[in-house]
């Protein structure tokens, strides 16, 4: 039920947001609100994990072969991008790969892109890239969040971990929690945030070639 | 950074509440609801985005293709990855 759930909220948000438009309603700022949310949300995540009497073992399943799943995330979301970039015409590979390597990270990938585009493909090309990440990195969250059961079941407890991409360490986190199990969730942090790193890297380098 | 931060504040006050299986519940549904409220402000950002609503038929199957291209290429290594890790635990 909770994964239909939250795309539904989504949807509604969607709704509530075209509503307001025809209202003549403007909504700004919204970006600073979510921020502070996304704070409230990691310190109930610790808070869980903390109260959840297990932590101990959580901690001493981490193990350095772990590592290995951002590496798969990396290396699939990259390649995978590059092959469907052969089916867009429109687009470079390189800049299929700019959108690819956002892995869930729209606000950061797609405000990179249409900064670092512009120079070489003028402003409203480089624009509309940037909202095609924005586009794909928001799939890429909400397919993580609705259909992190359906990843476990046939991909075993890492299946969630990958499609959430840099958000498994925060907004999937929970979701990761409930499907993978309370000791996968330092294989998510690490995953999370190791990816976080690497997306500036990435998106900067492909949008230089 | 300021992330791993909270989550370790929240993991220090959650031992607070150990063996209370209320609290760990209740901790739960609020979880969800944090996520519930942050997918609607989301889903009400792009709702009021003129532009990006009106182009959406011609950008959103790109990046649908591109994304679910992402998705596919991750799984697929994953299996890999389970082999290599879940073959040296038996």
């Amino acid at each position: 039920m909770s994964n239909l759930l939250l795309p539904m909220i989504f949807v509604a948000g969607c709704l509530a947001g075209l509503l307001l438009d025809w209202a003549g309603v403007t909504v700004d700022g919204l970006h600073d609100i979510s921020l502070y949310i996304l704070y409230a949300l990691m310190l109930q995540v610790g808070f869980s994990i903390g109260c959840s009497d297990n932590l101990g073992q959580v901690l001493r399943t981490a193990r350095p072969r772990y590592l290995l799943v951002p590496l798969a995330t990396v290396t699939g979301s990259l390649l995978f991008s590059a092959l469907a970039g052969l089916l867009l015409s429109r687009w470079s590979v390189a800049q299929c790969l700019a959108v690819g390597s956002g892995m869930g990270y729209y606000s950061l990938s797609s405000i990179l892109i249409m900064q670092l585009e512009a120079p070489s493909i003028g402003a409203q090309l480089a624009a509309e890239l940037g909202t095609i990440a924005l586009l794909a990195n928001i799939f890429r969250e909400i397919i993580a969040l609705a259909g992190a059961p359906l990843f476990r079941r046939y991909f075993g407890p890492l299946g969630p971990i990958t499609v959430a991409g840099v958000t498994s360490v925060d907004v999937s986190l929970p979701t990761i929690m409930r499907t993978s199990g309370p000791e996968m969730v330092p294989v998510a942090i690490l995953h999370g945030l190791l990816i976080e790193v690497s997306i500036p890297l990435f998106v900067s380098f492909f949008c230089s070639l | 950074m300021v992330i791993l931060l909270l989550i370790i504040v929240g993991v220090l006050a959650g031992r607070l509440f150990r063996r209370r299986g209320a609290v760990a519940r209740w901790a739960n549904v609020a979880i969800t609801v944090t996520i519930g409220v942050m997918l609607f402000m989301l889903g009400m950002a792009i709702g009021n985005d003129h532009h990006l609503l009106s182009n959406l038929g011609n950008y959103g199957w790109q990046a649908l293709l591109l994304c679910v291209a992402a998705i596919v290429g991750s799984l697929l290594f994953t299996v890999a990855v389970n082999a290599v890790i879940y073959k040296k635990k038996r």
